[in-house]
């Protein structure tokens, strides 16, 4: 600019500036009233203003560095040519990058033209380098054979100590640039793209995962063929150190522009960390721009973009892009935009679960037919929403190892997200009322706020929604079973009942069979949820004359009918429940589904089903399975990772390992302490620990956390509330707290009549009652207890877990009363009980401690050998699940070896 | 004090660009050998500490430490830009053959060519009005504090402030102007 016109400008300028920017207008039309032309120069520099405070922020000195290190290398490098690596000769420089340079090379002996790509990775590295892991991670992608994936022939290391790798010599372009030179149509980019997938999905099925998926390792030949370079490459050369490979070798290996969110937040990388990245590759082909643009916009910006943002449709994005999007024939909306997004998404678990999904789908849409992907929407924050208020009221609770409740919890979320997934979606897309749907819940949901609460949004949802379809009745349907749902949740039964039925009405006047089959099993499912197993299996049986006559059914539809089924008969037939479940979960693994919530939650049922079966080491395993999904990755959600966590120590509660229960409890009151919604609130984890710890003897500690339990008294289920008063007392008790006992005893009489309905309820006062009862003759009490027994419905045949403390708080009062073979009775009676199999007999603290009671029945009796046996049996169970330095155990060892003298 | 920066000549900032370069290198190399967590801020410390060495040790034959942190803020954009030029020039090379097999460091390409974008804007602003190219140099190649650049070009903070921001909105105007164009 000429320096005497920028004089005069930068005058303005200078004024401006030195007044606040909602005064810029007056400054100018001051100093610019007869210049027009000067006052635009100086408006469009002002509109700099904001974007020029953070400008040029940083000095560039990390960049200067960067190159200077780099072309430094470039410079040794130069030397290369004519080298001889291995079997090959070097014969120019064709490529280079950060990490290394790429020489076009051919066979150095001769004995046959071959050319091949020789890749020198970057000197120093080799110091990081584990280079047994490199090896064998080089046999693995040498074993990769697949027409559109580059070979790697050989590798190895340097003279020098270089690590080299021989590669296929693909003489091609990015993908990128070979569909703008050849401008091609979207269509034909999407054609081009089906044996991308197909390589990444061969690659994954050998389990190796690319990790820089990119445009530039996605080579077209000039035939038009496609090849994937660097597979696996960023794994190979992952030092050997874990913390390392967490940040630096991550950033090093990520490629901004292709990086998915857990790249970014260096969390775990998994075959689904390429399918997003495919999916931004794709989005760049179909829109001229990566999703969400270039590190040109600043790295930290891009960065928080992919973390945070959600992508542009790339329909719209295409429109103000490249343009490449134009030409086509079909348009880039809806469906292809469905698909992107889709691939694109912030969650793993909520992409595509493997490339064929994602092929599958781009197929579909070429072919004209529907794809499976579907936008996300409002509808899904609403879905999530509903299951997170699912559990709480859905769980329904088992067995109990006497004080300490073991309640297996739920997570409903499985068969009420697949039936929103294949019917709700679809039902309601077609009926259009979706649009209405999510245009609501737009309205309604505020975001981050809570300006109103699920409750009265559902109310108003229901009654809007209601008035608006009042002439659509597929729609009245499907919305009344998405209301119903919620009120079943909240344990509002009648009005659930209510809903559903309406929609069986409905789905019988237009006669639309796969709604009455499905209405049906809503019916079923409801009343399994309402606690009548029996009307839930008469409604189960109305459904299958409808099932027969349809010629196609629906996954979600069968789902929900054999979920329902297991629902109603969880109870009364747990082993059948866990094959119903187990066949859901199975139609999950035939579909690959499984990395995905849904499969996690129904293994769960699973697990669940087999605690009631009083299968615990089944059900532990599974519960282990699906602890290692989610170490995986795939179950990233922490509020069901809170059930999950609190499962699997219940179910060691179960079984009497007190140890292991403690353990998974002490990760899960780990875990966020905000996860207090619905489902899983932490009174409930703090009372499962309180207990846990008050087996372990650890008293102070565990009446902290029972204390905890009652943060939000109204949240404790009156099924844990019960027993916590009691333990309470006890640990009072023993403290001289004569005023905390009678209250807490208070607590319990007033929480009792909510839990009467339960069956282990009358046995928590009654095992206090035992151990608190004044002494007397022997004959007083033997009555006592066994009329005590009797009250709680005990017979010599039972076999509910609720049993065994009063059992053994009874066989100890015997023992001390010398009524030994009442005692034993009891103490054998308990551990045929607890034992649930033959391992319990070496784990279970339970099966421990009631041999010891056993054995000082034994000693009363005078059979000191047979004291001693038993005693031998219970220490190794007490040491397991109890812990060595327990008072039990040490007792039972002091005891041990008393005898022996 | 302005003339001293005034007369930094193309000879004396060629002379401070091996220096420069050279201890680029060695930082470089030491990032490699630490793998810092924090590149960014800890190059920025380095260079800074650097230069504070080499003003102490040359300052005398500088005529000043002011005329050295001028020369030294040329030759670091000088360095910037040369390798940017090079870095072209070998992206350019025959487009066939070149099978860019892993280009590791593709957003480092993306800053090059913003290196170049900014190094044209502010030839720009260098015939408009040389005092704002200057306080560019030594502020954002240089990576002087404001204090710093006001007492190396003798005028108040105050000014050097204002320069600053002015020097900025005529860059970002200008890169848009060229990027439009």
């Amino acid at each position: 600019m000429d320096p005497d016109r920028w004089r005069v400008i930068e005058r303005v300028l200078d004024e401006a500036l030195a007044h606040r920017p909602e005064q810029w207008q007056a400054v100018l039309d001051e100093a610019c009233s007869t210049d027009p032309e000067l006052r635009a120069e100086v408006e469009s520099l002002l509109r700099q203003a904001t974007k020029a405070q953070t400008f040029l922020a940083s000095p560039p000195f990390a960049l200067a560095a960067a190159i200077v290190a780099e072309s430094n290398n470039g410079e040794n490098e130069a030397k290369n040519a004519g080298r001889r690596i291995g079997s090959y000769r070097l014969i120019e420089e064709i490529g280079r990058g950060g990490m290394s340079r790429v020489f076009l090379a051919e066979r150095a002996d001769g004995q046959f033209e071959q050319r091949v790509a020789v890749k020198l990775l970057r000197p120093g590295l080799d110091s990081e380098l584990d280079q047994a892991r490199f090896r064998a991670e080089r046999q693995i992608l040498a074993a990769l054979n697949h027409p559109n994936v580059a070979r790697l022939f050989d590798g190895g290391l340097t003279n020098d100590g270089v690590p080299y790798l021989v590669l296929e010599y693909v003489e091609g372009k990015p993908i990128n640039l070979y569909c703008d030179e050849r401008k091609l149509s979207a269509v034909e980019r999407l054609e081009l793209f089906l044996p991308v997938l197909d390589a990444v999905q061969y690659a994954h099925r050998n389990l190796v995962v690319h990790r820089d998926l990119k445009p530039s390792n996605i080579l077209v030949t000039a035939d038009g063929e496609v090849k994937l370079l660097d597979f696996g490459l960023a794994k190979l050369l992952e030092p050997a150190n874990e913390d390392v490979s967490l940040t630096q070798t991550g950033q090093r290996w990520m490629t901004p522009e292709y990086a998915a969110p857990e790249q970014v937040r260096a969390d775990t990388v998994t075959t689904v960390t390429d399918i997003y990245q495919l999916g931004a590759v794709l989005y760049e082909l179909l829109t001229g721009s990566p999703p969400f643009g270039r590190r040109s916009r600043g790295l930290h910006e891009l960065e928080g973009a992919i973390v945070h943002d959600e992508p542009r449709a790339p329909s719209a994005a295409a429109s103000t892009g490249a343009g490449t999007g134009a030409g086509t024939g079909k348009p880039l909306r809806g469906d292809v935009d469905a698909i992107l997004l889709k691939a694109l998404r912030k969650e793993p678990e909520r992409r595509y679960s493997s490339a064929s999904a994602f092929r599958d789908d781009v197929e579909r849409f070429l072919r004209g037919q529907p794809v499976s992907a579907r936008p996300d929407t409002a509808l899904y924050r609403f879905r999530k929403l509903v299951r997170r208020n699912t559990v709480a009221s859905a769980a329904t609770a088992l067995a109990a190892a006497a004080l300490v409740v073991a309640t297996v919890l739920s997570v409903r979320g499985m068969r009420v997200a697949r039936r929103e997934r294949d019917h709700v979606e679809q039902a309601l897309r077609r009926s259009r009322a979706s649009v209405a749907f999510e245009s609501l819940i737009f309205k309604l949901i505020p975001v981050g706020g809570a300006a109103m609460t699920y409750d009265q949004l559902i109310a108003r949802g229901r009654d809007v929604l209601e008035r608006q379809f009042r002439g659509d009745p597929v729609s009245r349907m499907e919305l009344g079973i998405q209301f119903a749902q919620h009120y079943l949740q909240q344990g509002n039964d009648t009005a659930g009942l209510l809903l559903v039925g309406r929609s069986v009405a409905l789905a019988d006047s237009v006669r639309d069979a796969q709604m009455q089959v499905r209405t049906r099993c809503e019916m079923a499912y409801a009343h399994a949820r309402a606690g009548r197993p029996d009307s839930a299996l008469a409604w189960l049986a109305r459904t299958r004359p409808f099932l027969s006559r349809l010629p196609d059914v629906e996954r979600g539809t069968l789902d929900a009918c054999q979920g329902a089924e297991g629902d109603a008969i969880i109870r009364t037939n747990p082993d059948s429940a866990a094959e119903l479940y187990r066949a859901i979960a199975a139609r999950s693994v035939t579909a690959g589904d499984t990395a995905d919530l849904d499969y996690a939650n129904i293994l769960n049922d699973v697990a669940r089903a087999l605690h009631m079966a009083k299968r615990d080491r089944e059900s532990v395993a599974i519960l282990m399975h699906v602890a290692d999904l989610q170490r995986k990755g795939f179950g990233p959600d922490p509020l069901d990772q809170a059930v999950l966590l609190y499962n699997i120590s219940a179910v060691y509660t179960s079984l009497g390992e007190y140890r292991p229960a403690r353990e998974w409890l002490a990760k899960r009151v780990a875990l966020v302490p905000s996860l207090d919604s619905a489902p899983q609130p932490a009174e409930f984890a703090a009372y499962a620990y309180g207990s846990v710890l008050y087996r372990l003897a650890e008293l102070d500690s565990a009446e902290f956390w029972l204390t905890r339990a009652f943060t939000r008294p109204e949240l404790l289920w009156p099924r844990f509330a019960l027993p916590a008063h009691y333990m309470l007392a006890r640990i009072a008790l023993a403290r001289g707290r004569g005023d905390e006992v009678r209250h807490q005893l208070a607590m319990a009489d007033s929480i009792y009549p909510k839990a009467s309905k339960l069956v282990d309820a009358p046995s928590h006062g009654i095992a206090y009652r035992i151990a608190t009862m004044d002494g007397g003759g022997r004959p007083l009490v033997a009555a006592t207890i066994s009329r005590m027994l009797d009250s709680i419905g005990y017979k010599p045949t039972s076999t509910g877990q609720w049993f065994i403390d009063p059992l053994l708080e009874g066989a100890t009062r015997l023992v001390a009363a010398g009524a030994y073979d009442a005692a034993t009775r009891y103490a054998e009676h308990a551990v045929r009980i607890a034992a649930v199999d033959s391992i319990t007999y070496r784990q279970s603290g339970i099966v421990g401690e009631a041999q010891v009671v056993e054995a000082r029945a034994a000693l009363v009796r005078g059979d000191s050998a047979q004291a001693r046996a038993l005693l031998a049996r219970a220490v190794p169970p007490l040491t397991y699940g109890l812990g060595a330095r327990h008072p039990a155990t040490l007792a039972a060892v002091a005891l041990r070896d008393s005898i022996g003298r | 004090m302005l003339s001293n920066v005034d007369t930094v000549n193309s000879y004396e900032t060629d002379a401070l660009f091996p220096v420069v370069y050279d201890e680029l290198k060695r930082i470089a190399r030491h990032h490699l050998r630490t793998a810092a967590p924090d590149a960014t801020l800890c190059t920025t410390e380095l260079v800074h500490e650097a230069f504070l060495k080499l003003a102490r040790e040359r300052g005398a034959g500088w005529a000043g430490r002011a005329h050295f942190f001028g020369a030294a803020s040329r030759a670091m954009r000088q360095v910037l830009v040369s390798f940017a030029r090079r870095r072209q020039a070998l992206k350019r090379g025959g487009a066939w053959q070149m099978i860019p097999l892993h280009d590791g460091d593709a957003a480092l390409e993306i800053e090059m060519d913003s290196v170049l974008a900014l190094d044209g804007a502010l030839a720009q602003l260098e015939t408009t009005n040389q005092r704002l190219s200057r306080v560019v140099e030594l502020r954002f190649f240089g990576g002087l504090p404001e204090s710093e650049v006001a007492e190396v070009l003798g005028v108040s903070e105050r000014t050097v402030e204002r320069d600053w921001i002015k020097a900025r909105m005529f860059l970002l105007h200008e890169l848009k102007r060229t990027e439009q164009s």
